[in-house]
């Protein structure tokens, strides 16, 4: 009897202990909610559009790479960096064995374009605040348009997927402007031209429109460049900050030039750069620029302006006889033969006393934009600075604008446009010789 | 019906407590040392009156009314004479002597309990059914003694053909009443081989013991039980572990390099430092460590346990051994048992070992004035001026520094190892207690060592049908890591960057904030690390505590039907720490903000298992059967703080951090796996074995329905030695001929919740410096995932000649693994992070053939034994998934039909001599000048300088990395006191990386290898090193053949000189000891190896790129000395 008991009692409870035991299988991730259970409410769209932003303030997006790689490959900068992801981007070397940098960039700006893929595809469909719905599409629109601007005008043929997690094939340079243009276009309507605090640094209807325009101008087509640039003139929120050197400190942010920026805080996130990878809280949102472009013992020094590039800036006097305040904003140099200027300030020192033992360092030229050098650190190696990168300012708005108009042939529209950028920097008034310019002179004087 | 059962499972307990137990619990402690507790036992009172009752019932009334119990063989005794009793408060001892004198049984007392036994029988009987006859009186006596003429306790001494014996005390004395001069007295002890002796007319002998050689009656534990050897149809390598124990390391793992074939080892010289096993090859694109169980328990990080607790290991290497763990299998399954308590008077013993150690080499290197000279011809090349510091015309040269980094930075590190137990107990519970301290610190500069306490506690016992034990261990650790900086990466790691730390940096420089020197971006160029600065300033250190706790229950249902349940909870906290404040030691190595992390962990696993055995034998044919079911749970949840500020914190805390500085992170994880589990083992005469083995798993880490996987073994043995129509020449003694197939499951290279996609709640933003919150998918999963699988196919030969003294197997297997898991690379367009998606994608096929070869001998007082083991190893990729792609890693491809992360790189052709030679070669680079390294291209254009050479179509196979064999040689001798051990192994026909010596070779602003000064000149252009030049134009440097070595090697592990205090000694006269063994031990003592690193057998374990040095902690050569102590 107790054996029966026991033999059917030892059954019975293995069968329940089986059977309770592989419910438990079913387990549910307690971190996090899956895929399937989001995009359903506003929060979810809201959430869902900022995560748009960040992967441009990524290591491969304005963190560091893209202002790297848009920099280097121009005469007027110059790479001694020991690291062959930058100095071989400089002399146009980039082995497909490595693809530390670019490789970022690229990866980054499509992780980007997944995400406004899954806001375009998934937010029209919630049940939510109409305005803000539109806006928010709106934004991916214009991101996913600056991301694909920035992929096809870096890298030229590239897969152009407008669906989420979608596998490809490469797509023609021509297919990808032709899907930049259409993404702004189809921001433009959706866009405020202005936010309020705290949503000042978002998509604007302004910046939509100025990139279409540098779109078609990208591809000669003038007119419709110069038709876009001119609205965003029209719009009349933008204007020239009186000083120039206010387009790249921290204190002066999201100002009356800015038409679009990348928004950098020491303050707002957490302690860790954003490296590469899936995004964690620790991350912070700071631009590493400042420590990579910056100056021998402040900096990397990855990045440097050429000689050639300082002498431009020091052809035209201002007014008043001194250097071009543009070229005091821009580079470090010794600067003491030819400005007001008895010592250069930088970081807590002086160039001169900085580089007083080093003859060379002391003839060399280093980037001055972007640096912290103005305010307390006494160098950059914290990594971290907080300066917002500014992708649009109204000035190259009005630049393009001159330029097409002088495609177009309309030399006096040019030539004011051009005499109303050098204004801010106090150079003399030449609007009415370059009205006489021919478009060829004119060029020459815009490539200048 | 109860009465009779429960004195039958009496006898079961007795038989196995007199065959099996007494032989280790010494003849002593059952004559004197029970004295007082026997005493106790039989001073207790008894009030009895009977008048004509049996035996049986006498002494089942004395049992009920003072609770002692009783233990007797019916058939020895004769219980059902009728006796008749009276006493009042007599005690136990009057009462037995009145009653039992007079039918001749005699009584002892036993642990707790008396034992009746015939007078004949002397002490310590042999109960059986069978009747006792004595026919008269013969009593003969006899001292057995040992191979080195020790006397020898606990040695049983039976009659033939009779159920009598008695088993030798402390002197090895014994005494016996025999029936005639015809007897036959057989002498058998643990580890001997059982004998047999003639009585004759002698009455007095001296026995001696010889070694046993037949392995073929060992023990082998198996899963979920043990088998006898000659019972095997599975590959089951059982692991001698006095010999591996010679190894002094922390880790178990390391402990089984060179042991076993087909298990292959790497290990690193870093205190506490991770090792990688393999059991027969890599079998997926992961974790490819076996599982262990120790003590039924599937343990992770097995490193945590004290090895010097071990009592045995079991490697189960293929399918069919391994099926019964399932889906925990597929890479193996290593089987471990702790030492148990047994019965008897609390033994004590105390090893212990301390030993110095160092780098075995040291690698050439500039010194200053070679430093300076080659990178003066790098700038000049390269046309930039002069590095002050090495430009004797400026004012910044250096000339009275001249730093030997090797010499700075190494010093003699050490290792101890301490264990002390105590082990005793009765058959109702014996315990085994052990406790160790392990502590090693590097050879390294710097605070970094690793020590470890641990506590092994086993209980277990019988009590009727029941069976049960228990199991308590806890472990602390603290291992002190080698500077890695949060903020500034530490190139090649701190191997590395103290060889090509430049000789101009001063190691101190009290002048710099943390008081160590660095160089200077203007005046040495040069990004060197100062890994003394670096190791002493930055504070790393991991800690575990770790808590296992186990018990287990089982009882017999009915004969031979036994039910088991064995649970477990493990579960381990751990806490990283890192602080590193702000410093500065020159150039990139400058760092303004601390950075302090505190991570925190408790990993824990619950296990449940239930299994139902039951064995039958009916006439030739035997069988067993095993069924169960297991259930596990394992939580991983971990919790990180970090904070990061300017300039240093004043005292490391978060308390002390502003709020901003401080950020925390957080996860949880869980998964269950679910195993139905069952084995039969067919036994036909002892020539025909069968073994089938099932189990079907679950896990929670697949979708629903992908969650199950059903795993089966078929294995058979056909005994031929023990075939009737088979006559084998008389030196073979044993032959089975044994062959399985099985599949296995894994899914070790799964996280949780992998299946699903998640959304990430941390794609935040900001605008106007404003918090903005971001969530969305950013990866992409595979729901289809499920389990991977390989399939091992075995055939193998178990010989044994000269009546065991030689045993050799020879075994071939196949194992094929498929459905691997791998992180298949997605197109950067899709856009997840990671751009891969783990998916079933790759099967990969191993083949090999292993020897195991034994011999052992004993001539006079000189006695030895050698073991060897033999295995290759051939590694096939079949399938890589998708459009089988093939995998890269830096320096590395797995393509089909190659094996698993082969060298890839660029072939070389010697050093160009002339422009023309340049001019006539395929293009490499614009500088491309005499003295550069010629590139190979590979397609035919060699000659044709209208071709550039490029990564994707000029690098080539540059050597296979897996070792295509494996060897392992152990040698052990004694004579007399004294014993000698050696141990070999190595391993060969693999190529490796030297990622250092690249490292060192590269012509740039860092220090360089002596052979570097070679370098090529218009003048000296019989060489082949490349000219030296900044920046490296030309890719001298990169990935070629210039810097693959041969990684084959041979290395005499270990050498041991042992001496015992003979048993003659005052100490062990005195019972000061039972046993004092002092020893002397030399590891890693000499290696034959072409390989220009610290070290051949390095830590390379990256999921396709093995076989890469880049400067792994060299394994130390150890000097140490030991003592072993029983009391």
């Amino acid at each position: 009897m107790k054996k029966i008991f026991l033999k059917y009692g030892i059954a019975i409870c293995s069968i329940i202990t089986l059977a309770s035991c592989d419910k438990q299988l079913n387990q549910v991730n307690p971190n996090t909610q899956t895929s399937a259970s989001f995009w359903k409410t506003q929060d979810d769209a809201l959430a869902g559009t900022n995560a748009c932003y960040q992967t441009f303030i990524e290591d491969g997006g304005y963190m560091r790479f893209s202002p790297i790689l848009l920099n280097v490959q121009g005469d007027d900068i110059k790479s001694n960096s020991p690291w062959t992801a930058i100095s071989n981007a400089a002399r146009f070397q980039l082995g497909t064995a490595d693809n530390s940098g670019y490789g970022w960039t690229f990866d980054e700006f499509y992780q980007g374009i997944s995400r406004c893929n899954q806001v375009i595809q998934n937010v029209p469909g919630i049940s939510m605040d109409n305005t803000l719905k539109n806006r928010l599409v709106g934004e991916a629109y214009f991101l996913r348009g600056l991301y694909y601007f920035h992929l096809v005008n870096m890298f030229g043929s590239v897969p152009l997927p407008t669906t989420p997690a979608k596998t490809m094939p490469q797509s023609t340079v021509a297919q990808g402007w032709a899907q930049v243009k259409a993404d702004f276009k189809a921001a433009i309507p959706l866009l405020p031209t202005t936010y309020a605090n705290p949503d000042k640094g978002r998509a604007t209807k302004g910046a939509a429109m100025a990139y279409l325009g540098k779109a078609y101008l990208f591809n000669g087509n003038f007119d419709s460049a110069s038709a876009q640039f001119k609205s965003v003139i029209d719009l009349n929120v933008y204007s020239l900050m009186a000083n120039y050197a206010d387009n790249f400190s921290e204190n002066t942010e999201n100002n009356a030039e800015s038409v679009f920026e990348l928004q950098f805080s020491l303050t707002a996130g957490g302690t860790d750069l954003q490296w590469q990878g899936v995004p964690s809280s620790t991350w912070g949102f700071y631009s590493a620029r400042a420590i990579t472009f910056g100056a021998p013992n402040f900096g990397w020094t990855d990045v440097q302006p050429t000689a050639t590039a300082l002498a431009e800036y020091r052809q035209e006097k201002t007014k008043d006889g001194k250097i071009d305040p543009r070229c005091l904003a821009t580079i470090f140099y010794n600067d003491t033969v030819d400005t007001h200027l008895a010592t250069t300030p930088m970081y807590q020192t002086t160039f001169q006393v900085a580089y007083a033992s080093s003859p060379a360092y002391m003839k060399d030229t280093y980037c001055k934009k972007y640096e912290n050098w103005q305010g307390s650190k006494p160098n950059e190696y914290d990594w971290k600075s907080g300066i917002n990168e500014r992708l649009m300012r109204y000035s190259d708005v009005m630049l393009m604008y001159a330029e097409c108009q002088n495609e177009l042939g309309n030399a006096s529209e040019c030539a004011k446009y051009i005499q109303l950028v050098r204004n801010r920097a106090n150079l003399p008034d030449r609007q009415s010789e370059f009205a006489g310019y021919s478009k060829t002179q004119m060029r020459d004087q815009i490539g200048h | 019906m109860k009465k009779k059962q429960f004195i039958a499972s009496i006898l079961l307990a007795m038989k196995i407590i007199v065959v099996q137990f007494t032989i280790a619990v010494t003849f002593a402690f059952s004559v004197y040392a029970k004295k007082s507790e026997a005493q106790g036992i039989l001073d207790k009172p008894v009030t009895l009156t009977v008048d004509k009752i049996t035996v049986f019932k006498f002494i089942s009334l004395m049992q009920q009314q003072t609770g002692v119990k009783f233990l007797y063989s019916p058939s020895a005794i004769d219980g059902n004479k009728k006796i008749s009793f009276s006493g009042d408060n007599k005690k136990i001892s009057e009462a037995l002597c009145e009653v039992m004198k007079p039918l001749d049984i005699r009584y002892k007392v036993v642990d707790d309990q008396i034992l009746l036994y015939p007078e004949e029988t002397s002490l310590n009987p042999l109960p059986d059914n069978r009747t006792v006859n004595v026919a008269a009186d013969h009593y003969v006596g006899g001292t057995v003694v040992n191979e080195k003429g020790e006397p020898q306790a606990g040695v049983s001494v039976t009659i033939k053909g009779s159920s009598l014996g008695v088993s030798t005390n402390e002197k090895g004395y014994f005494r016996i009443n025999v029936k005639d001069d015809n007897a036959t007295l057989i002498i058998s002890y643990v580890g001997y081989k059982s004998q047999e002796f003639k009585v004759g007319n002698k009455t007095d002998f001296v026995l001696k013991l010889e070694p046993s050689t037949d392995q073929l009656n060992d023990v082998v534990v198996v899963g979920y039980g043990t088998q006898k050897r000659k019972d095997l149809t599975g590959s089951v390598a059982t692991v001698s572990v006095a010999d591996a124990k010679k190894n002094p390391t922390y880790d178990v793992a390391k402990m089984l390099q060179g042991q076993v074939a087909g298990v292959t080892v790497h290990g690193s010289g870093e205190p506490g430092g991770y090792v990688s096993i393999k059991v027969r090859g890599i079998s997926n694109f992961g974790n490819n460590s076996p599982l262990f169980v120790i003590d039924g328990v599937p343990i992770d990080a097995p490193f945590d346990f004290s090895p010097e607790d071990i009592e045995s290991i079991s490697v189960l290497k293929d399918a069919s051994a391994g099926a019964i763990y399932g889906s925990r299998a597929a890479t193996g399954v290593v089987i471990i048992t702790t030492k148990k308590g047994k019965a008897g008077l609390p033994k004590i013993t105390i090893n212990g070992y301390a030993g110095i150690q160092q780098v075995p080499k040291k690698i050439s290197v500039l010194d200053r004035v070679g430093y300076q000279k080659v990178v003066n011809a790098a700038t000049t090349n390269a046309g930039l001026s002069l590095v002050p510091a090495n430009d004797p015309s400026n004012p910044n040269f250096v000339s009275n520094i001249n730093t030997d980094w090797q010499d700075a930075a190494l010093k003699r590190g050490s290792i101890q190892n301490y264990n002390a137990g105590i082990s005793g107990g009765s058959d109702a519970l014996n315990y085994n207690v052990s406790l160790g301290y392990f502590d090693q610190t590097g050879y390294q500069v710097g605070p970094q060592a690793y020590k470890r306490y641990s506590l092994n506690t086993s209980l277990q016992g019988k009590k009727g049908r029941f069976s049960y034990g228990a199991k308590v261990a806890y472990m602390y650790s603290k291992k002190g890591n080698y500077a890695g900086t949060a903020n500034h990466a530490v190139f090649g790691g701190t191997v590395t960057s103290m060889l090509t730390a430049i000789p101009t940096m001063p190691v101190y420089d009290s002048t710099k904030e943390g008081g160590y020197g660095g160089t200077d971006q203007t005046i040495h160029r040069a990004i060197s690390a100062n890994v003394v600065g670096l190791n002493s300033i930055v504070d790393d250190w991991s800690e575990r505590n770790r808590v296992l706790l186990n018990g287990w229950a089982e009882f017999e249902i009915v004969k031979n039907l036994k039910y088991k349940i064995n649970a477990s909870f493990d579960r381990t906290d751990y806490k990283n720490y890192h602080y590193e404040p702000s410093f500065n030691m020159g150039f990139y190595y400058i760092n303004t903000q601390y950075y302090y992390m505190e991570g925190f962990g408790q990993p824990n696993k619950q296990l449940v298992e239930n299994t139902l055995t039951y064995n039958i034998t009916e006439g030739k044919h035997q069988a067993d059967f095993l069924a169960g079911y297991t259930f596990e749970k394992q939580n991983s949840p971990w919790q990180t703080g970090t904070s990061r500020d300017n300039g240093s914190m004043q005292f490391p805390s978060f308390s002390n951090a502003a709020a901003s500085a401080n950020t925390i992170s957080e996860g949880r994880a869980t998964y269950v796996t679910t195993g139905l589990l069952g084995r039969i083992n067919y036994n036909y005469d002892q020539r025909y074995l069968l073994t089938v083995n099932f189990r079907r798993d679950g896990s929670s880490k697949f979708s629903p329905a992908k969650r199950y996987g059903n795993y089966v073994g078929v294995a058979g043995a056909w005994n031929i030695s023990n075939e009737k129509f088979i006559t084998l020449p008389s030196a073979i003694s044993s032959m089975k001929l044994r062959g399985g197939w099985g599949t296995l499951g894994n899914q070790l290279n799964l996280t949780e919740y992998q299946w699903q996609p998640f959304i990430n709640t941390a794609s935040n933003y900001n605008f106007s410096n404003t918090y903005a919150h971001g969530a969305t998918t950013v990866s992409v999963a595979d729901p289809n995932l499920h389990w991977e699988s390989s399939t091992t196919s075995d055939v193998a030969l178990d010989m044994g000649f000269m009546k065991e003294k030689l045993n050799l197997t020879v075994e071939y297997f196949d194992k094929k693994a498929s459905d691997i898991l791998t992180d298949l690379p997605l197109p950067y367009s899709v856009g997840s992070v990671p751009n891969t998606i783990r998916t079933n994608a790759a099967t990969v096929e191993n083949k090999g053939i292993e020897l195991t070869l034994g011999y052992r001998k004993t001539e006079g007082r000189f006695t030895y034994n050698v073991s060897a083991n033999f295995s290759t190893l051939k590694n096939k990729v079949l399938k890589l998934g998708g459009t089988n792609n093939p995998i890269y890693g830096s320096g590395s491809k797995t393509e089909v039909g190659r094996s698993v992360g082969e060298l890839y790189g660029y072939q070389t052709e010697g050093i160009f001599q002339s422009a023309d030679q340049v001019a006539g070669h395929a293009f490499q680079s614009v500088q491309t000048s005499p003295g550069d390294v010629i590139f190979k291209a590979q397609n035919g254009k060699n000659n044709d300088h209208t071709y550039t050479l490029t990564d994707a179509n000029d690098r080539t196979y540059l050597g296979n990395t897996i070792p295509k064999y494996n060897y392992g040689f152990t040698f052990n001798a004694a004579y007399s006191d004294f014993d000698l051990s050696l141990f070999i192994q190595g391993s060969g026909g693999n190529k490796v990386f030297n990622g250092v010596y690249q490292a060192l070779m590269t012509g740039q602003y860092g220090n360089q290898h002596t052979d570097e000064l070679n370098f090529w000149t218009p003048t000296n252009t019989n060489t082949k090193v490349p000219r030296p030049i900044i920046n490296d134009p030309n890719g001298n440097n990169r990935f070629s053949d210039l810097f693959v070595e041969n990684g084959s090697y041979v290395r005499l592990q270990n050498v041991q000189i042992g001496y015992n205090i003979p048993a003659s000694s005052v100490l062990i006269r005195k019972h000061v000891f039972n046993k004092l063994r002092l020893y002397v031990a030399g590891e890693n003592v000499l290696t034959v190896s072409k390989y220009k690193g610290y070290d051949p057998d390095f830590i390379s374990d990256g999921l396709f790129n093995r076989g890469f040095d880049y400067g792994s902690f060299p394994n130390p050569k150890t000097f140490m000395f030991g003592i072993q102590a029983a009391f």
